[in-house]
């Protein structure tokens, strides 16, 4: 069987919905003074690829070359 | 010479309070030094109307402005803006810091054009974790204490006399220290350690300004 392949961008977007979907869903981030934003709607972003969605994945994406960089592995 | 800050704190909601918190340090230092005069706009004190009396009067060189924002406007008590287009001709020749959302991509760049020689931001929503537990004592919430120190960092740095691109990169190498090192070694009972780093990395990403980097607190 054939398996599918993933151009960078869909490989990324999958690489933050695996790790936002490892986390408890009701846990919240706070966005300025628009209150809070849920993980599971963080989740409906990355899925439905809208702007905030797409900032995101490059968030995420920027986190995981800082983390890889430093000397401090949490 | 005595460098002249201006600070908005308003305190009326659970996030406004949290910078409220962050400011805290910095208005107690600044109130304790002979080289600064601070003009503390605190809690309904932080209105539109006191804000430009004040910008006027007392001529500062430093504004740090606190609250809630958007692209076109910087809120104060109540969420009343205190900073828009229609009053943005007061930041001419000033050094402008909003801890607030998304100001600095609209608004940043028009007081810049108008004569601000710096203007300090986000480009996105200002992102911070909470410890639901402590909202009604910000200052013992372990969870913001990292968005605190980034803030910190980026206000000492510009206080004490560096320039507006050393404070920048300072504050950026903070919140990847913080992205690094935390959780490493603190409990963290609710696992929020990777939604802390993310805001953190959020924030990072969007920290920027417009105008002079080389422009210092005079």
């Amino acid at each position: 069987m054939k398996g599918k392949t993933l151009n960078l961008e869909e490989s990324q977007k999958e690489l933050v919905l695996f790790r936002f979907r490892s986390l408890n869903p009701e846990s919240k981030i706070t966005l300025g003074g628009e209150g809070e934003i849920s993980v599971r709607k963080v989740i409906d972003h990355i899925e439905k690829g809208d702007d905030f969605g797409k900032k995101v994945i490059r968030v995420q994406m920027n986190m995981l070359k800082v983390l890889s960089s430093g000397v401090n592995y949490g | 010479m005595v460098k002249r800050v201006l600070i908005t704190r308003p305190n009326h909601d659970i996030p406004t309070s949290y910078l409220h918190d962050f400011a805290k340090e910095l208005v107690r230092t600044l109130k304790k030094s002979k080289d600064f005069h601070i003009s503390d706009l605190e809690g309904p004190k932080a209105n539109r109307e006191m804000f430009c009396e004040c910008v006027r009067d007392e001529n500062p060189g430093f504004v740090f402005l606190n609250g809630h924002g958007n692209m076109e406007t910087v809120a104060g008590h109540n969420d009343e803006v205190v900073l828009d287009k229609r009053n943005s001709e007061l930041t001419k020749k000033r050094i402008i810091y909003a801890l607030s959302c998304d100001s600095l991509e609209k608004l940043g760049k028009y007081c810049v054009k108008v004569g601000a020689k710096v203007y300090i931001g986000y480009r996105a929503k200002f992102m911070m974790v909470r410890d639901p537990s402590r909202e009604s004592t910000p200052s013992k919430d372990k969870n913001a204490f990292p968005f605190k120190k980034a803030c910190h960092t980026l206000l000492s740095s510009l206080i004490f006399g560096r320039s507006v691109k050393d404070s920048i990169e300072t504050t950026k190498k903070e919140y990847r220290n913080s992205i690094r090192s935390y959780g490493s070694s603190e409990d963290d009972p609710f696992g929020d350690t990777p939604l802390i780093r993310f805001a953190l990395a959020w924030n990072l990403e969007f920290l920027d300004f417009e105008g002079d980097s080389c422009a210092k607190i005079d």
